[in-house]
């Protein structure tokens, strides 16, 4: 199942740049509960400094994975270490790993204050220091002055930042992030992400990120791994991830709802729908490419259509904030159903015109088979 | 919807749900050690009080005669009585007793305090009061089964009541609503929403009063008229009265299945849906019902009524001689001589101290069985401990009362005749009811936010302290206020075990009945009074110590 | 601001909790006196003033402590189940109905105390000497006398009359397998009509609408007329001693023991075999035979003393006199039949 490009790229970090005592690492990490498998043989390693997503849809294993690191979960096989230190026996809150919940998780009967010193009270921290660090990390995460809040008067993006100076108090050595953001709306959590990812930045944060948003994925972390039932499929940065997904599964659950297969030659790679440049990484011969909903670029036909161009009708038109959807046939090509393609404001086409397509490389990705 | 119904990601939702333990990560070994030290100091004290009086007196027993009991029909017929009157007067206590969970958890009442101590009160009162109260309002001196549901249900109700109500203040109102905008008329919205929520409590709280129901034995006695038997009236009968120890030790295995039968079936139904609950107190929660709202409301108003009367018929006895009005007993209770050796004031602070001293045994051992049972992994292992300490409910007081006679006195200090036996006993019957008031909100705390708390660096101990314990602190004062209300009415064991001095009030009352003359029984009944006032005290102060530590869910 | 005051009550409350709790507990006490003790296992219905208590105490250098445990049966039953242990020292209550039970195991050692030589032999003390008569309750059939004079009906005078159409509804009785003076009265049939005829009586009784409540409190309380429930039935099964319990504030009395109905049981007290102080025992035996405590009995416990030259008070004088010829039965015979007869008799009554 694993691609050659997923294997490659897992070990892109060069073999004398990895130090053994350096960050998270799992190796051949195994959850079973009962007769499910939820992680099968995981290998991942997180260096200091670095943010990790792990990336999946429901029900993958990643929140078994994360409780695993935790330890909250006892794998059935495999090891967890940091910094070298195997973590097998190492009960939960002697791990120094913080830990932010997909809802907060906040303790209901503490108000603000009482939930972030509560690590610190854990460590039995004077109540002065207490006192200056829960102000200090209430505005780091843009909450100050709300000590004496009680958390259920608390809106969901304002927990969620509780939550997170709550883990931070702890200071951990590394911080696990269960879908910190996914309960939350759009604007919110777009908003949170950038905050987040400030925070993580300026702490310089090792961490790990579970989620099934890869926008959350992409704003957050410096790798991102995707895993689907219980293994890794690919290890990549996030550029790499985006626009060369290791399979077709990992290209679809990244939005490419078409995958086209192409060929490459010197210059460009050639498919039904048109042409795009070669990038210098893709090897010349035969490869897939994942279109997402922005890989087609409408445009209203003129007299003659231009070679490397389909000619398509349109069939429904949805306004965006910034483009406009459109959803067209082929009328050349029957095997296709209906696509989509966007198209700028200044120039819509109507129901029913015709429009030529494009293919526009920033909405496709590459799937280079071996 | 809200914090715990948001479904959780991954495999891991799915195990170790019902068992309510935060991490099965690795432990330290400090917390393994506590949890066996835990589960031996209560099942200890479950061996030494419970178990081992019971075994020795039904082995004093065992041998001959058991097969005659167990082929006669006769003995078939009381089973199948014991089991059915104790199912009616469960459903009946449910029925009557949901209407007023309603009122408590979700109206708002003007002085609701006043209003719990009001459905508690009759939990207290003598079975032999009570009894004699049905058959003079039923108007039924020939033996009748149904004013013995009747009266079993009256007891019965505040267990319901308080129990359901715990939970349903707890649910989030807005499911409801939900279920409303979604097309759900009011019942249907109960029935599809609030019902499935509420099962965890009142399966609790059925299991609990059908034990109680089936080991009744004053109410069935007086109403009975010795036609209607139970297991429990008859192993009295052999036991106490002709001492034909073979043929109760017979009718106690048989009680002992049937016990173990419906604690199973509880279980079974019950199930693993204990799920994880938003536990959330809005002030939404409360609100003036609208149009068909009001039903239940019409409903809990009759049910207060039907609890009131015996309560007023009471009350007006103790007021109310042959020559009319007068405030003999009252002004008797207050002094000593005639047929009690104690005043009424003393006997209610003998009362007061037997209570205190269960509570706080039964408090120590139900939240140390609470915190053992959900630190358990194995789910087979607490349910068999859970139901364990659910036996001395259904088991037989006589049997009981009547092992320790013949084993207690090889431990130090002979405990058959210290002062310390009736708590000891009591604590015994009030520990389940502690346990089913407690771990259900244990295990409707969200697991997570314990795995949020051992990520902070809060061992599992801590945990305890700074999670689950303020979590659950309102239950814990619930039970403590439950399980002294029990101990103060006297349940259970006590009936039959030897009380050096210091008469109780329930005790008092029994003597004062069972004494001719116009004013013992009018003292009796202004002891009633006493009783019912000392009770209502207590849950009044319970209240206010409970809504002060309420916190927020 | 208002948080913190909570808190404060909250506290206060909660540290008002504890000392009460810390105050109530049962713990530590009841071993705060330094003399010996002396511990009396009885009845319930056994009742001792403060002041005859300390008078004890006093002359004797010992610390009474009392034991109750439920009626004369389960008494009995509990003495002999811990014959080998024993839980006090001397025992009162066991009656004649159980007194075999409770010598064939062995219950009893052997003392004869001081007052015993005043014991009139009616009372059946002579070839044992332990244990000793302590009291007689004589369980009688009582009647409402305003109801009879209002009804213009002339009572009835003995058993046999109570099975008559016209005293038909207006009997009520204990049930004899549940209640101590039920089973009395049981015994009072069989004694009076013999083992051929007690069950014909009952069938009669049955025919008569006779009714039988669980408990003397059902039937005396609630279902006589005569007491202060105001029941319905003026005819009911009870003790020679209630009438004295049942005077109007003018003086008369509202009830009647029939005197020819009655049946005597004796309860006694005696040193318990294996007793721990089995000298502080035998000077407790003294005591409770003693015309001191004889004396105060009837007024405390409705019993009449068993010592010669007690005399009733004098409120007992006119309305509770002692039965002349009460029925009796063998404590042998009982001990023998009891189960037998309570089986016949539930299956006569389908209880």
């Amino acid at each position: 199942m694993r691609s050659v490009l997923g294997s490659r790229e897992t070990t892109a970090v060069p073999e004398n740049r990895r130090e053994p005592d350096d960050g998270l690492r799992l190796e051949e990490l195994t959850v079973r509960y009962g007769g499910t498998t939820a992680l099968s043989g995981v290998d991942l390693h997180v260096p200091r400094g670095e943010v990790l997503a792990v990336l999946g849809p429901s029900g993958c294993g990643k929140t078994t994975l994360l409780r695993s690191v935790a330890g909250l979960e006892r794998p059935s096989g495999g090891r967890i270490a940091f910094d070298g230190v195997e973590l097998s026996g190492v009960p939960v809150h002697r791990r120094g790993f913080g830990m932010v919940f997909q809802d907060g998780q906040l303790f209901g009967h503490r108000d603000v204050a009482g939930n972030v010193d509560f690590a610190l009270r854990m460590r039995s921290v004077g109540r002065r220091e207490r006192r200056e660090t829960v102000a200090r990390l209430l505005e780091l995460v843009g909450l100050a002055g709300y000590q004496d809040r009680r958390v259920t008067e608390l809106s969901g993006g304002q927990a969620q930042r509780v939550a997170l100076a709550r883990a931070l108090a702890a200071e951990p050595r590394l911080l696990l992030l269960d879908e910190p953001l996914s309960g939350l709306d759009r604007i919110l959590r777009e908003r949170l992400a950038v905050d987040l990812a400030r925070v993580l930045d300026r702490n310089r944060m090792t961490g790990v990120l579970v989620t099934h948003d890869h926008d959350e994925a992409f704003t957050l972390a410096d790798r991102i791994a995707v895993l689907a039932a219980g293994r890794i499929e690919q290890l990549d940065t996030p550029w790499r991830l985006w626009h060369r997904p290791a399979t077709e599964e990992v290209a679809r659950f990244l939005g490419c709802g078409i995958v086209l297969s192409g060929l490459a030659d010197e210059e460009t790679i050639r498919c039904e729908l048109g042409t795009l440049p070669r990038p210098p990484d893709c090897p010349v011969g035969t490869v897939r490419i994942g279109l997402r909903s922005a890989g087609l670029r409408a445009a209203p036909a003129r007299e003659g259509t231009p070679v490397g161009r389909s000619r398509a009708v349109v069939r429904e038109r949805v306004h965006r904030h910034d483009h406009v959807r459109l959803t067209v046939t082929l009328p050349d090509a029957p095997g296709f159903d209906w696509l989509e393609a966007v198209t700028s404001l200044d120039d819509v086409p109507h129901v029913d015109d015709e429009v030529t397509l494009t293919l526009e490389p920033n909405g496709t990705a590459l799937i280079v088979d071996s | 919807m809200t914090a715990g119904e948001a479904p959780a990601n991954g495999t891991a939702k799915n195990k170790a749900g019902a068992d309510g333990t935060a991490v099965s990560g690795p432990r330290p070994r400090g917390h393994a050690v506590f949890i066996t030290v835990g589960a031996a100091l209560v099942l200890g004290f479950l061996g030494v009080f419970f178990a081992w009086p019971v075994v020795a007196i039904l082995r004093l027993g065992l041998g001959s005669g058991l097969g005659a009991v167990l082929t006669a029909p006769e003995t078939w017929r009381i089973v199948a009585f014991t089991l059915g009157q104790a199912a009616a007067s469960t459903v009946l206590a449910i029925v009557a007793g949901m209407p007023l969970a309603y009122l408590l958890a979700r109206v708002p009442v003007p002085g609701k305090a006043l209003l719990r101590a009001l459905i508690t009160v009759p939990f207290v009162l003598p079975t032999l009061v009570v009894g004699m109260a049905f058959r003079a309002l039923l108007g039924t001196a020939e033996p009748n089964a149904w004013a013995i549901v009747l009266a079993n249900a009256f007891f019965n109700v505040a267990v319901v009541a308080r129990t359901v109500s715990g939970l349903w203040t707890q649910l989030d109102p807005r499911a409801t609503d939900a279920a409303r905008s979604l097309g759900a008329g009011p019942l249907r919205a109960f029935r599809t929403v609030t019902l499935p929520a509420l099962r965890p409590a009142l399966w609790s709280a059925a299991a609990v009063v059908f034990l109680f129901c089936s080991t009744s034995f004053g109410v069935v006695l007086v109403l009975g008229g010795g036609r209607y038997r139970t297991l429990e009236t008859e192993i009295y009968l052999r036991t106490v009265r002709l001492l034909d120890l073979s043929g109760a030790a017979a009718l106690s295995l048989l009680q002992f299945a049937a016990v173990l039968a419906a604690l199973a079936v509880a279980a079974f139904a019950r199930g693993r849906r204990e799920n994880v609950l938003a536990l959330r107190r809005s002030r939404a929660a409360l609100r003036r019902p609208i149009g068909g709202e009001w039903v239940p409301v019409g409903c809990a108003v009759v049910v207060l009524g039907a609890l009131a009367a015996p309560i007023v018929a009471l009350l007006v006895r103790s007021v109310n001689a042959r020559g009319g009005w007068s405030l003999a007993g009252y002004r008797a209770l207050s002094g000593t001589g005639g047929v009690l050796d104690v005043s009424g004031w003393q006997a209610a602070w003998n009362s007061l101290r037997t209570a205190t001293d269960a509570t706080w045994m039964s408090l120590l051992l139900g939240v140390l069985a609470c915190l053992v049972l959900t630190s358990l992994r194995s789910r087979w292992a607490a349910e068999l401990m859970d139901a364990a300490l659910m036996l001395p409910l259904g088991v037989s007081a006589v049997t009981v009362g009547f092992g320790y006679l013949v084993t207690l006195h090889v431990l130090p200090g002979d405990l058959r005749t210290s002062p310390l036996l009736v708590p000891f006993a009591q604590a015994l019957v009030i520990t389940p009811l502690v346990i089913r008031t407690i771990l259900p909100v244990l295990r409707s705390v969200d697991r997570r936010v314990r795995a949020a708390a051992a990520t902070l660096g809060a061992g599992p101990w801590r945990i305890r302290r700074e999670v689950d314990l303020p979590l659950a602190g309102r239950a814990v004062v619930t039970a403590a206020g439950f399980g002294f209300v029990v101990a103060l009415g006297e349940f259970g064991a006590t009936g039959f075990l030897a009380r050096p001095e210091a008469p109780t009030l329930p005790v008092a009352i029994s003597t004062l009945l069972s004494r001719p003359g116009e004013l013992n029984t009018q003292m009796a009944y202004a002891a009633c009074a006493l009783l019912m006032l000392v009770t209502a005290c207590a849950v009044l102060v319970i209240e206010t110590l409970r809504s002060d530590s309420s916190g927020e869910f | 601001m208002r948080r913190s005051t909570a808190r404060r009550t909250r506290a206060t409350l909660a540290v008002a909790v504890t000392l009460l709790v810390a105050g109530c507990s049962l713990m530590g006490t009841g071993r705060d006196s330094q003399a010996p003790t002396v511990t009396l296992v009885t009845h319930d219905s056994f009742v001792i003033s403060d002041e005859l208590r300390k008078r004890f105490q006093q002359e004797s250098g010992y610390r009474l402590r009392i034991l109750r445990k439920g009626d004369a049966g389960e008494l009995t039953n509990e003495l002999v189940l811990t014959k080998d242990a024993p839980i006090g020292d001397v025992a009162f209550g066991v009656d004649s109905t159980y007194l075999s039970r409770a010598v064939d195991n062995g219950v009893f050692a052997s003392y004869r105390p001081e007052g015993a030589g005043h014991i009139p032999i009616e009372y059946g003390h002579g070839a044992n000497d332990s244990p000793t008569p302590v009291d007689a309750g004589d369980v009688c059939v009582n009647i409402d006398l305003r109801w009879f004079e209002q009804h213009d009906l002339e009572p009835p005078a003995e058993l046999a009359d109570l099975a008559e159409p016209r005293y038909a509804g207006l009997f009520a009785v204990p049930d004899p397998a549940t209640s101590s003076p039920g089973l009395a009265f049981l015994l009072n049939t069989v004694s009076t009509f013999g083992e051929q005829g007690w069950q014909n009586y009952w069938r009669e009784l049955l025919d008569n609408d006779v009714r039988i409540s669980s408990g003397w409190q059902q039937a005396y309380k609630q279902d006589f007329s005569g007491s202060s429930g105001g029941g319905s039935r003026p005819i009911v099964l009870s003790y020679a001693s209630s009438p004295a319990a049942e005077v109007g504030r003018n003086g008369q009395p509202r009830t009647k023991a029939l005197l020819d109905t009655c049946y005597r049981q004796i309860e006694y007290a005696g040193v318990i075999d294996g007793a721990t102080n089995p000298k502080g025992a035998r000077e407790l035996m003294d005591f409770l035979l003693s015309w001191k405590f004889q004396r105060r009995m009837p007024e405390q416990m409705y019993v009449y003393p068993v010592l010669m030259g007690v005399e009733l008070p004098e409120s007992w004088q006119g309305v509770a006199p002692r039965p002349s010829d009460p029925t009796e039965m063998r404590p042998e015979r009982v001990e023998r039949d009891r189960a037998e007869w309570i089986r016949q008799w539930r299956s006569l009554t389908n209880r």
